[in-house]
């Protein structure tokens, strides 16, 4: 095992996971000395009557709700969170919870900026490092999709980008009631998210010892639950699981540089509206394969997280990066065509190719060149292998 | 992997870790706003020129307040409170902290003094008394073992009622980590071998016990490895700066991991012997962590089998067929023990009865071992131990590590086999 | 935006386990002050805690409370279910309703729930232990070895705990905890 030279890590999140859950949350903001939270959430929360639930995990705390926010679309914008730091400041709330993916943390964390900084302008804040106080205790219970964004120090809205180690939630309640699948897409996405932030966040050149605990325990759940929470949607464990994964990939990726594959996904997937989870379940065995064909190293370790210990010692070292592809690759082959084999399959243009490079060169600060990208695009697109 | 039905993980804690990670102090201070800290220690630190380091490094961008190394070797409330006076009167805005549990300690309760108000740290007795962010703390441990960096709970001493209260809050745990090998290079190998064996016993407690949690597992196999590799080499070799490095990893590691899932027999009897008989704390893990394994085998056998892995690497894994795995890793542990004893010419100890001061007194007697066992079922760990542990249990394996002799298992009264978390 | 669309929400009282849970604590705070007459082991742990210590077990925030404590001639008394104006040396409660649901429908047994975080101690954790203890062995006596089994570590053996003594005392204690 290698010795770093140097590396930081943080999680601010306190995780709790399983059964009941919600119902801890009142006792945890407690802790801060909050008795009024405002829930944020979509139509997808509300429609699974999950809201009600989370209402029902209340009961018997002193904790009200200062108001259940359930119409949070798609994409978020800076209007939207305006309009319900009213609602929070009326209210009367000293907290947020944020239920659900994407856009629904997104917003929150746009709603504490402004509350908690006393600020309007949220447009003052782009950019990093920005925000300088503590922000309001926020609480993050995620869902089965996730965009691998949520737990992290970012916030994305209205296309513009808020980074502060300020942002991270302080808890992040996962229950079995609210993991629970929703629809396939969903859970391949968020799964490949988590997997393609996990492994490139454990790389050979960013060796990190405490952001290697949360990747390997995030892709050893992904590996032995995917398939499963695929294929029944319902299965609580599988879905609890996998949203563990999910938050554990989220905080590794908070806490290391953006990889090759996120990349590359990112600049696709702005530039064709599809969504990203899914464009890096795509790149995925392609980004590891361009890897292995230029011999830059794939950590040994991966094995271990992907078989466990048995097969890793046997394996002998030199192997270790070729088997944990093609077991990577079994895992997609078992999903049975929720993840689209091939670019070319998603009904892509062709010429977007060289565009998403460009950006993806740029997106990278220069770090992975124009060719490179553009060369495991290509692969990805007709689905040719490198090796 | 294995997914409790319910787990609760939190490690609050930035950790800054590296050759020259001190330089990035006035940094990390300057972005939580604070730029006149006060830095807390101990008379062995300061004396080791320790504290010179660490103002060499931080004090060309920063102004430090003050300098306070008189702390006892157990944390006391009254010097708690003279310290908070001292932060007061110097107008300090944030506590650096250098030193292993006992200055750490005291600074987390010179923390809840300076941030809430008050003079007198008793006042804020009882767990739920602190629910609020706290002034900047930035912990910079020098023992690479007792993972205090990562823990939120204060230990702290009332010497006139002769009792230890906690003070347990999220908003003690520091808010940095910083681990510099500078800080532990100059602790000589007779202290680092059993500093070492905390840190690699956090993390098999960890590992085997009832409140074990995903992260918490992936950090105790990390924390095992690093250990595995490197404490030896130090050992012998104290001026390793990246073993020492390795080591410190290990410690926070293992830290992170053991405040999160807690531990069991090693820590429980452990715990009871350094209370009776003033034994180090580090001598008796290095002693107990294999009777604490082996009490276990009935119900976590598989678990125990999988840290062979990380003690003895891939090769000595693979070659062990599954059923032996779990005594392969307790005798290399015994194997490692006696390894660090001649290493650090017998001052590394193996069995109760060679412990001495440095008088060569024997600190743990025969005539002691009911006390020890009968304090040992007073004491919180034996909570998280998945075998329950009565007095004649304790006295036992009291007995058997007196001897140093491996564990007779059919004297364990075995409730029940295998374990669900 | 209409805010009357996203009104505000007082938490509500789950009663029907609330009672429940309220009954299991009289009856385990009656069953304790009648084991520790009857049995030799609690009436043991019992000794050994200060004179005078009172303790409640109860459910966060809110209750419902069960307090036991010993009188000033060492007696072991179960003192109600109000923990206002008492004097208490130990307060250990169960993080919500829920949770005190799972545990005393004995879904998730005392240890695993300790071991869960589900329990916040307030007071000296040696005599928390000792009370803990106490609950394992009364629950041996209370329920089936069947359900007592998932609760505790290791089931006391019968060579441990003779089985007459055990059907006696449980008796005794049954017939205790229900009619004096
Ligand atoms: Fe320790």
């Amino acid at each position: 095992m290698q010795t770093p030279e140097y590396f930081e890590f943080l999680n601010q999140a306190k995780i709790i996971s399983g059964k009941k859950a919600l119902e801890h949350i009142p006792i945890e903001l407690d802790g801060f000395n909050s008795r009024k939270p405002l829930v944020v959430t979509s139509k997808a929360v509300s429609g699974a009557k999950l809201d009600r639930v989370l209402a029902k995990a209340f009961y018997d705390s002193n904790t009200i709700i200062g108001g259940i926010f359930d119409e949070v679309p798609e994409h978020s914008s800076f209007s939207l969170a305006k309009e319900l730091s009213i609602l929070f400041k009326g209210r009367g709330c000293d907290s947020i919870i944020a239920f659900g993916g994407g856009s629904v943390a997104d917003v929150a964390k746009g709603v504490n900026i402004m509350v908690s900084e006393k600020n309007e302008d949220l447009l003052s804040f782009i950019g990093e490092g920005k925000v300088k106080t503590r922000l309001k205790p926020f609480v993050y219970i995620p869902v089965s999709y996730s965009d691998g964004t949520e737990m992290t120090n970012v916030a994305c809205i209205d296309h513009r980008i808020i980074k502060s180690d300020f942002l991270y939630p302080d808890i992040i309640a996962m229950d079995p009631r609210a993991t629970k699948g929703c629809c396939r897409e969903c859970v391949v996405s968020t799964a490949m998210t988590a997997l393609t932030h996990a492994i490139e966040a454990s790389s050979v050149a960013h060796y990190n010892p405490v952001s290697d605990t949360y990747a390997h325990s995030a892709i050893q759940f992904i590996y032995e639950n995917l398939a499963k929470g695929v294929k029944s949607l319902g299965n609580a464990r599988a879905g609890l699981a996998l949203a563990n994964a999910a938050v554990m990939a989220g905080i590794t990726f908070a806490n290391a540089p953006a990889g090759l594959i996120h990349t590359i996904a990112d600049a696709l997937s702005s530039i064709t509206g599809h969504n990203r989870g899914t464009m890096m379940g795509v790149l995925l065995p392609f980004g590891l394969e361009y890897k292995i064909s230029k011999k830059l190293e794939i950590r040994g370790e991966l094995l271990l997280a992907l078989a466990g210990l048995d097969e890793y010692v046997k394996t002998p070292e030199k192997e270790m990066a070729v088997r944990s592809l093609g077991l990577i690759k079994n895992l997609i082959k078992s999903l049975k065509g929720a993840l689209p084999e091939k670019l070319s399959d998603m009904k892509i243009p062709e010429y977007h190719l060289n565009e998403a490079a460009k950006i993806a060169f740029n997106a990278s600060g220069k770090k992975y060149k124009e060719q490179v990208c553009l060369d495991v695009l290509q692969h990805a697109y007709e689905g040719k292998s490198f090796i | 992997m294995i997914l409790p039905s319910y787990y609760e993980f939190c490690c609050r804690v930035k950790t800054i870790s590296g050759q020259k990670a001190l330089e990035k102090i006035p940094g990390a201070l300057a972005r939580m706003n604070s730029f006149r800290p006060m830095i807390i220690t101990d008379k062995g630190v300061s004396g080791a020129g320790l504290i010179k380091l660490v103002s060499g490094a931080v004090g060309k961008k920063v102004k430090i307040g003050a300098i306070y190394d008189d702390v006892p070797a157990d944390s006391d409330y009254k010097v708690v409170n003279a310290i908070a006076k001292i932060y007061r009167s110097k107008g300090c805005d944030s506590i650096i902290v250098v030193g292993g549990g006992s200055p750490i300690d005291t600074a987390k309760g010179v923390n809840i003094l300076v941030s809430l108000g008050g003079n007198n740290l008793l006042d804020y007795c009882g767990s739920g008394s602190v629910k609020q962010k706290l002034k900047p703390l930035i912990a910079v441990p020098t023992t690479s073992g007792t993972g205090s960096e990562m823990t939120l709970v204060a230990v702290i001493a009332d010497k006139d009622r002769n009792i230890k209260m906690a003070f347990p809050s999220y908003f003690l745990l520091p808010d940095i980590a910083v681990l510099d090998p500078r800080m532990t290079k100059t602790l000589p190998p007779f202290l680092t071998a059993p500093t070492g064996m905390d840190a690699f016993t956090h993390a098999c407690e960890a590992y085997i016990g009832l409140a074990k949690n995903p992260l918490s597992d992936t950090s105790a196999l990390q924390a095992i490895q690093l250990v595995s590799q490197n404490l030896l080499k130090v050992v012998k070799n104290p001026n390793d700066l990246n073993g020492r490095l390795a080591l410190a990893n290990a410690s926070a590691l293992a830290g992170l991991s053991f405040s999160n899932s807690m531990v069991g027999l090693v820590h429980n009897l452990g715990h009871a012997t350094g209370g009776v008989c003033h034994v180090p704390h580090g001598a008796c893990m290095s002693i107990f962590l294999p009777y604490g394994l082996e009490y276990n085998f009935h119900k976590v056998g598989d678990l125990i089998g999988d840290l062979l892995y990380p003690i003895a690497g891939a090769e000595v894994f693979a070659e062990t067929p599954k059923k032996a795995r779990p005594e392969k890793a307790v005798a290399c542990i015994r194997q490692l023990n006696q390894d660090l004893h001649d290493a650090t010419g017998g001052r590394h100890f193996r069995n109760l009865k060679e412990i001495t001061d440095r008088s060569g007194k024997q600190l743990v007697p025969k005539e002691t071992l009911p006390l020890i066992a009968k304090t040992a079922i007073g004491d919180g760990s034996k909570v998280y131990n998945t075998e329950e542990i009565t007095y004649d249990d304790a006295l036992m394996v009291l007995e058997h590590a007196y001897e140093g002799i491996p564990l007779n298992r059919k004297l364990i009264k075995k409730g029940g086999k295998g374990q669900k978390f | 935006m209409n805010i009357n669309k996203y009104p505000e929400i007082k938490p509500g009282v789950k009663y029907i386990k609330k009672i429940y849970i309220a009954v299991m604590l009289f009856i385990v705070g009656r069953a304790m002050q009648a084991a520790s007459r009857i049995d030799k082991t609690i009436k043991k742990e019992f000794e050994d805690l200060p004179d005078g210590f009172t303790f409640s077990l109860g459910i966060l925030p809110n209750g419902p409370y069960m307090i036991v404590g010993k009188n000033e001639k060492g007696k072991v008394k179960y003192m109600g279910w109000n923990p206002a104006g008492k004097k208490l040396d130990l307060k250990m409660g169960i993080k919500n309703m829920e949770v005190a649901f799972l545990v005393f429908s004995f879904q998730e047994s005392t240890t695993v729930a300790f071991a869960h975080d589900r329990f916040i101690v307030d007071g000296d954790l040696t005599n928390a232990l000792a009370i803990v203890r106490v609950l394992d062995l009364v629950e041996v006596y209370l329920l089936p070895k069947i359900i007592t089994k998932l609760a505790v570590k290791r089931y006391p053996k019968w060579s441990e705990l003779s089985p007459v003594r055990k059907h006696i005392n449980r008796i005794l204690i049954y017939v205790r905890t229900f009619t004096v």
